[in-house]
């Protein structure tokens, strides 16, 4: 299983694990050194700033937006690194509060467009930059990128519990019991969660049926 | 639930529900896929199904991941971390509050300098408003008009009289006004604003029509 990789991305900064980060950050503004805790902070920023890009951006679909509700969740952590658990995992800690304030930009949007005219398709909820072209590949590799596109596509038609879901194992790469400590679902009910995802996706994950079939 | 689920999706010596194959690959810490995964050891076919399913969302990774990070550039991630320390920084403070003529302008833009002659109007207009006034009160004296006679009788009364209550005072003198506004609308500087002033109503189309 991939998630593996992905998980590991952002919990590291220049060596130091991020809980290691914020415990050091936390230390010194119970000491009242405020501005050694921005100073240490920042570095806590920079270890982790990209992969909570990447999965607001997942959520949002907006770079503008995905980068306020970063800059939002970071903000709030700091206010609240004082209250943190150290026995806790910071990322899941971290990744709770920004995909909280995710969703909240999620349930303005919707409130939004009850009053403003939608914008034609292509223009919201796109991507403002084209994925870099892939050069000449192999036709199965072509097939496996619209296939992805595709899966991409139908995981934002899914219910949103079954998308947050997803997004936070597939995309996101972490383990469903990380992902119910960050939506505070049940372990099971995120694997119920999932397991509906699946059925729903199974046909852009592949054909399994029709490919065994072939085979078989 | 889960566990029913799995035992009737995994059956034994058949194929696995395609759900629960891609549920046993992509949750691999469930422990109701082992059995899924112990047949996909064992199975080529079901096998080949799952890599390519492992294919697709590897790859649906990779196409987010990419995307992400073609908007999210190292200059854009810096830019951010500044303003996290800008926020940071300004915590505790009060927000500034810009002046009126500043906040304006960094809103303005390209009206900016629309604006200023619609300001610079307004004031004119208001300075000529009250220098035409300040004229007609100094002309009182010398114009037969009735607004001087009236504004004379009310504001002069006998220095010397009883304190008995006055004359009520007159209804201010329309006819003066228009008179003024006449030889104002008559000026050539003003001929686009004949037409609006064509279908204005006279003070006397109201005395024909009254009651």
């Amino acid at each position: 299983m991939q998630m593996s990789g992905a998980s590991r991305a952002g919990h590291v900064a220049a060596g130091q694990p991020t809980g290691a980060l914020a415990a050091d950050v936390k230390a010194r503004l119970l000491a009242g050194d405020d501005e050694g805790a921005r100073a240490r902070f920042d570095d806590l920023v920079q270890a982790t700033q990209r992969r909570a890009s990447r999965l607001a951006f997942y959520y949002l679909r907006d770079r503008a937006d995905a980068d306020e509700a970063v800059q939002d969740a970071f903000v709030k952590v700091f206010v609240h690194l004082g209250g943190f658990d150290e026995t806790q995992s910071f990322d899941t800690w971290f990744a709770r509060i920004l995909v909280n304030g995710c969703l909240d930009r999620l349930k303005a949007r919707t409130r939004r467009g009850r009053w403003m005219v939608d914008t034609p398709p292509g223009e919201a909820g796109q991507p403002a930059i084209d994925p870099p072209a892939m050069g000449p590949t192999p036709e199965d590799e072509v097939l496996r990128a619209e296939a992805a596109r595709a899966l991409r596509a139908a995981i934002d038609t899914l219910p949103p519990r079954q998308r947050d879901v997803v997004l936070l194992t597939q995309l996101d790469g972490r383990p469903t019991a990380e992902v119910s400590a960050v939506t505070g679902l049940s372990e099971s009910t995120v694997r119920v969660h999932l397991f509906r995802a699946m059925r729903r996706l199974r046909h852009v994950l592949g054909a399994t049926r029709a490919a065994r079939v072939d085979e078989g | 639930m889960m566990r029913r689920l799995w035992a009737h999706l995994a059956g034994s010596g058949r194929h696995p529900d395609e759900t629960a194959l891609l549920v046993a690959v992509f949750d691999p810490g469930d422990a109701g896929g082992a059995e899924v995964r112990r047949h996909l050891d064992a199975c080529p076919q079901c096998r080949a199904a799952a890599d390519r399913a492992i294919g697709v969302q590897v790859e649906a990774r990779a196409q987010a991941e990419r995307d992400a990070d073609a908007l999210f550039t190292d200059a854009v991630l810096e830019r951010q971390r500044a303003h996290v320390r800008r926020r940071l920084e300004q915590r505790g403070h009060p927000a500034r509050v810009l002046p009126f003529p500043l906040s304006g302008r960094a809103v303005a833009g390209a009206g900016q300098t629309v604006r200023r002659w619609a300001a610079a109007a307004a004031a004119a207009g208001l300075i000529v408003g009250a220098v035409a006034g300040r004229l007609v009160t100094l002309r009182q004296g010398t114009l037969p008009s009735a607004i001087g006679a009236n504004a004379a009788h009310t504001q002069n009364p006998p220095p010397d009289g009883p304190d008995v209550p006055g004359p009520a005072p007159a209804p201010p003198n329309d006819e003066a006004f228009l008179v003024e506004l006449e030889v104002a609308a008559a000026s050539p500087r003003i001929e686009p604003l004949r037409a609006i002033d064509a279908m204005t109503p006279r003070i006397n189309d109201f005395r024909r029509e009254g009651p």
